[in-house]
């Protein structure tokens, strides 16, 4: 339903403005505060108005060695999560939708209650097992058979270890379960009938009509991925390993009394934002089609 | 593609307490296109997807061709489907769609193409292989449906209510098309439809379902002649069989709130019977009739259809001539004997007369 009330219409504008600007002001905050010394904003605060000195500031940061690792870490665990996370989406999805099993309504709740469990909860355990991936199940021959085994692999400091606990999530096999079950039966049908398996008929109709899905949540884990901190945190401690989450803060001074330099701090918050932006801007045409499930 | 013969034997299929086949034993002929008629919830469709293989069932055996297909998936059964809905993949070009089941059948390019352009002369798609299925009508989407199982040259082609979202036009140029092709294609064909026109004007062999049973099966003509129940009587033609309740005493059968007229039918004396007789085939204007109170009159052109009253039982009539009918007007309504079907009232199954003596119908009692 369109109103077209003129009061209403002003209301509208009106709460779409101030939207716009508590969307766009810390964006256009960080990028006067780039743009000005160190020591105006030690004197005066966060700049309102852009100051003369971005380029100078964001090279600064570029010139930071570890700046570059740090971008390509972030894009290789980015990438790794969302091709993952799109990959086990779309099949649990597909098994919860298309097999019917006494225990598929189990294991679909099981995946949904996870939900409940994200990674910041869990964060504990999680490590402990990415330091020593074999520990739960050495634990358990121990208890079964009493042998004790030495095998151990440590997760930590790795793309498998930053990457693997972010991977498995329940909101994406419950954004393609949505869609599969918008999908008319009848095509399945039509699909047994012309022959089709069950992995033909994921491949060849499911997947092409859930392109707008795939971007969708790709574009959403790859934002979410690319800008967690605390996990990234927790997992890495050699420096080759960060992420530019982490980047950012490092320009925070780690001992008291040296000065905090906040323009370089945005300028490299900047500088981190720029692929996210890319992959926005690729992607946001089928993104909008995906969130809105008009993909079809 | 030779056609091969179908035989279901002992089908039974429950959903949850509704039993929707009750043992079902069909033949269905080599080459021959039968109708399964039924209203909505017969169990119709659920027999077709079980034919299928798209239905697993809870009893009863299914043969293709002399082959016992019932625990053999659907792609190796031998049959093509058309759905209600065409089912068409939405990502793919209508010459993708019908080529799609050809090849994963391992067909080579040649052949594919070769039957896709002879799938699409035969529907006339020529012109549409490019196109989305988003991108056609509702009757060209049904065309490339129809396409893509009869580009698949199976033994048995299944068609699951496929003219029901079409607009009436559509649907009668669908049915003269859809014969054409069963004549020319030769494959035995098992249509379901609501629809007893559909049924009338396609079948060879029209099977009536009703509440999970066969009402009847036969030739169209003998399910519109010689229905087997009131429920057949009741459900066949456009306007159905007029049912009238009547007694039957002697040799002669006393319509309620009418007449009577000589029927020699297998029944006790003073039993309530069931008289039917088609629209057409009464008339209207004998002075020794019964008398009937015009109620309304519809006008379609070629013919009218009257409704009138015999007593408290309604009566419909179809008119060709010129004459006019107004409300409140008495007709005297009479038919040959030969023309009626006299059914138990209890029952509802046909009692046979065992002869027929050529009598009209006599409003003035009833004089061997």
């Amino acid at each position: 339903m369109v109103e077209r009330h003129p009061l209403l219409k002003t209301t509208i504008l009106i709460l779409l403005v101030v939207g716009l600007v508590f969307a766009l002001g810390p964006i256009y905050l960080a990028l006067c505060s780039a743009s000005v010394t160190s020591r105006q904003i030690l004197v005066h605060g966060l700049a309102l108005l852009p100051g003369r000195h971005l380029w100078e500031n964001l090279r600064i940061v570029l010139r930071d060695a570890h700046i570059g690792t740090m971008l390509f870490n972030s894009c290789v665990v980015s990438l790794i999560v969302v091709t993952g996370k799109l990959a086990l989406a779309s099949t649990s999805a597909f098994a919860a939708v298309y097999f019917r099993s006494r225990i598929r309504h189990v294991v679909f709740w099981g995946t949904f209650v996870t939900l409940l469990l994200p990674l910041e909860v869990r964060i504990v355990p999680t490590y402990a097992v990415a330091s020593d991936l074999f520990e739960p199940l050495r634990r358990l021959i121990a208890a079964v058979t009493g042998l004790h085994l030495s095998v151990s692999i440590n997760l930590l400091d790795s793309y498998a270890g930053l990457s693997l606990p972010l991977m498995a999530s329940a909101t994406g096999t419950f954004l393609f379960r949505q869609f599969y079950l918008t999908v008319p039966t009848e095509l399945s049908e039509a699909a047994r009938m012309d022959g089709a398996g069950p992995i033909r008929f994921f491949i060849d109709i499911l997947l092409p009509l859930s392109k707008a899905n795939f971007a969708a949540l790709g574009t959403i884990v790859f934002l979410g991925t690319w800008k967690d901190y605390m996990w990234p945190l927790v997992a890495t401690s050699r420096p080759d390993m960060r992420t530019i989450s982490l980047g950012i803060a490092t320009f925070l001074p780690t001992e008291t009394g040296q000065p905090p330099e906040w323009n370089l701090v945005m300028a490299a918050a900047l500088i981190a934002l720029a692929p996210p932006l890319f992959v926005m801007g690729v992607t946001q045409r089928w993104f909008v089609r995906g969130v809105t499930g008009i993909g079809k | 593609m030779s056609a091969a013969a179908i035989r279901v034997q002992g089908l039974s299929k429950r959903f949850g307490s509704r039993l929707v086949m009750n043992d079902l034993d069909i033949d269905f002929a080599a080459g021959q296109f039968t109708v399964v008629l039924g209203p909505s919830g017969c169990g119709k469709s659920t027999l077709l997807r079980s034919i299928a293989g798209l239905e697993e069932t809870d009893r009863g055996t299914v043969h293709i061709g002399g082959a016992d297909v019932t625990h053999i998936p659907p792609q190796h059964r031998g049959c093509a489907m058309v759905f209600q809905n065409y089912a068409l993949y939405p990502h793919m070009s209508v010459s993708d769609n019908i080529g799609y089941a050809l090849k994963l059948a391992g067909l080579d390019r040649k052949e594919r193409e070769r039957r896709i352009s002879e799938a699409a002369e035969l529907l006339g798609l020529g012109a549409l292989l490019d196109r989305r299925p988003a991108q056609l009508s509702g009757g060209q989407r049904q065309r490339v449906a129809i396409g893509r199982a009869i580009a698949r040259r199976q033994r048995v082609l299944l068609f699951d209510e496929p003219l029901s979202n079409l607009d009436a036009k559509l649907r009668q140029e669908m049915r003269i098309e859809l014969r054409r092709l069963h004549d020319e294609i030769g494959a035995t064909t098992i249509f379901v439809t609501h629809d007893q026109t559909e049924a009338m004007t396609l079948a060879d062999h029209i099977v009536l379902l009703n509440n999970g049973l066969v009402e009847q099966a036969g030739t169209p003509m003998a399910l519109y002649h010689q229905p087997r129940t009131t429920f057949v009587a009741g459900f066949i033609g456009t306007p159905p069989m007029n049912l009238l309740t009547a007694r039957h005493e002697g040799h002669d059968i006393v319509v309620d709130g009418g007449g009577c007229f000589p029927a020699a039918i297998k029944a006790n004396s003073s039993a309530a019977v069931m008289i039917g007789i088609r629209p057409e085939a009464i008339d209207l204007d004998d002075p020794r009739g019964m008398a009937a109170v015009v109620e309304a009159a519809e006008d379609l052109g070629s013919h009218r259809v009257i409704y009138a009253r015999i007593g408290q039982q309604r009566v419909l009539v179809t008119y060709s001539g010129t004459r006019t009918y107004v409300r409140g007007e008495t007709l005297r309504l009479s038919f040959s004997s030969q023309a009626i079907c006299c059914f138990d009232a209890i029952s509802g199954e046909r009692i046979e007369p065992y002869s027929t003596r050529p009598a009209s119908f006599l409003a003035e009692g009833c004089q061997p």
